[in-house]
């Protein structure tokens, strides 16, 4: 199953963070990486991804380099900024209390702790 | 159709969504590498080359909805957090020379107009192309400079100095801007030839009798060169390249003790002015100590009536602004223009380190520091400490010729920061470019650069 329209949602920053806080990527490898991580249920379409890096590079969130792909060519790539690397923190604890509050109702409403 | 024919037609669709023609390069090179890397893969795959770019285009999406993804992405940063203080300066300026200190009817049309056409000329900067400034970085180096020498040769001499070359001083960093840039990757070659316009640019400041004008000059020059160094912008060894980099300085200034050291002397005296009350730090130590203790916190100082004489020379209009606002309207009025000026100089130096391009950096720190040392000179002067006249108070002092510099200089570092960002240098070097061209008995002008 492919998903796109759902990540529309906001959380497709997160996850492009998530995935430039390993390494610094370029975008078709950002593309392949995540439908790869996700067994193909993340495969972002170009028009979502490049105005995102755009748009993430003109808030310093990520910053740009380009490196050569072969002679003729050279390949954007992208490398995540400490902003970003804190953008990216708050994004996941904004997740993790969204996905406990979802399973707390899935699972009947019932609160429960870990002691 | 070759394959790269098509992939360049299906980028091409795309940019032409993108309002704003600066960020079309941006999106451009990318979008035709992320093409060439999915059909490269469809390729692997076992796709011939045909099919598989025409499956890349198919895959990456709409051209027009893509595009039209990256139009609003990519629009001009407008500068209103920047303009508002030079606004509020500019009134102030304006309120206080005409309204609160009465300097005439001529002063009052002089400053009305300089503001009016300073305005014109800050608006044009703003919304000006500042990238065919790299263009042609030869041409208006050497326009500068001639227009300098003709006022030096045409400006009567006021206080010892060409009275109208001075002002032109504060454009000299920003042509050393431009020559930096022009000189990128060429090594210690490089270097040598900033080195050298320097030299040829403090040689006139010198010329002009402008001392400020020549420290000015030197500071701004000395910060850029090393920024350009430490960016690595000669691809040279960066201990040698300081090392050659500091050689006319240390000129200068070897020849400055040997030619000037009466001067800086007599100028020193600033710093005990009551061993040498009429010596030239006189007016320094003691007449502004003077009426500045007797300035209030809020409103006029008790003295002020005795001085309203002083205050209302011309003298004061131009280079004692601040001292004339402290004693008639108290030091909150001072201290709330010097807070209006260190709120743009600190956004404008957070601005200026974050250019992403060499160009935009150099220009935009090129104008910042001149900018701000022209405000501390006069702080400084206008609190007593008169080691160096002032040029001028920036949008607030009186002065036509530095008004409108001053404003056109602002425009253009707020062009920086409107559209620096999608700026690249590699893409807007043109070595073989020329501004002014002449061929089949037909002169051209080359405004577009590309």
């Amino acid at each position: 199953m492919t998903t796109e329209k759902g990540l529309l949602s906001g959380n497709t920053t997160m996850l492009i963070l998530k995935l430039l806080e390993e390494k610094d990527m370029y975008g078709y490898q950002i593309i392949e990486e995540l439908a790869k991580k996700s067994d193909e249920t993340f495969r972002l379409k170009t028009g979502t991804l490049y105005p995102i890096l755009h748009g993430l590079e003109n808030d310093d969130l990520v910053i740009s380099y380009d490196e050569n792909a072969d002679k003729a060519r050279v390949r954007k790539y992208y490398h995540l900024t400490s902003k970003g690397k804190n953008l990216l923190k708050k994004k996941q604890s904004d997740w993790n209390a969204y996905k406990n509050a979802v399973n707390r109702v899935l699972e009947g409403g019932m609160g429960y702790a870990i002691v | 159709m070759q394959s790269s024919d098509k992939i360049s037609a299906y980028v091409g669709q795309i940019c032409e969504q993108i309002r704003w023609k600066k960020a079309r390069l941006r999106v451009e090179e990318e979008m035709i590498s992320h093409v060439i890397d999915q059909r490269n893969a469809f390729i692997e795959q076992g796709l011939d080359e045909e099919v598989a770019t025409e499956k890349a285009i198919a895959d990456s999406g709409d051209a027009t909805l893509i595009g039209t993804q990256f139009d609003r992405t990519h629009r001009p940063k407008p500068q209103w957090s920047m303009l508002a203080p030079v606004m509020s300066l500019l009134l102030i300026g304006l309120i206080i020379q005409l309204f609160i200190f009465d300097y005439g009817d001529i002063f009052a049309k002089h400053k009305l107009t300089s503001t009016a056409i300073g305005i014109i000329f800050m608006l044009a900067a703003y919304y000006f192309d500042f990238t065919l400034f790299s263009k042609y970085p030869k041409t208006i180096y050497f326009t500068v400079i001639a227009i300098s020498f003709a006022t030096l040769r045409l400006s009567p001499i006021v206080n010892g100095k060409s009275y109208y070359s001075q002002y032109f001083i504060l454009l000299f960093p920003l042509v050393f801007a431009a020559i930096i840039f022009a000189t990128r990757n060429k090594g210690y070659l490089g270097i040598i030839l900033c080195d050298l316009a320097f030299l040829f640019q403090a040689f006139i400041t010198i010329e002009i009798r402008s001392y400020t004008g020549f420290f000015l000059f030197s500071i701004v020059s000395l910060v850029l060169l090393s920024s350009a160094i430490s960016k690595n912008w000669f691809n040279v060894n960066k201990l040698y390249g300081y090392l050659l980099m500091l050689a006319p300085f240390v000129f200068f200034a070897v020849f400055l003790l040997m030619n000037m050291s009466e001067f800086m002397l007599a100028r020193s005296e600033v710093f005990y002015p009551s061993y040498a009350p009429y010596g030239i730090g006189h007016w320094g130590g003691l007449t502004i100590e003077k009426l500045l203790n007797y300035a209030n916190l809020f409103g006029i100082g008790r003295m002020a009536e005795q001085y309203d004489g002083i205050l209302g020379a011309s003298y004061f209009q131009t280079d004692l602004i601040l001292t004339a606002i402290t004693v008639r309207l108290g030091w909150i009025t001072t201290m709330g223009i010097i807070g209006l000026f260190l709120f743009f100089i600190i956004k404008g130096f957070i601005r200026v380190f974050k250019q992403k391009s060499g160009l935009g950096l150099f220009v935009s720190l090129s104008i910042m520091l001149t900018f701000s040392l022209q405000v501390v000179i006069y702080v400084l002067f206008n609190l007593g400490f008169q080691i160096l006249s002032p040029l001028s108070l920036p949008f607030v002092s009186y002065g036509n010729l530095a008004t409108i510099t001053n404003m056109g200089l602002i425009g253009f570092m707020l062009s920086v920061f409107r559209t620096g960002d999608v700026v690249k240098d590699e893409k807007i070097c043109n070595k073989n470019r020329k501004f002014l061209s002449w061929q089949d008995s037909k002169l051209t002008i080359d405004f577009k650069g590309r």
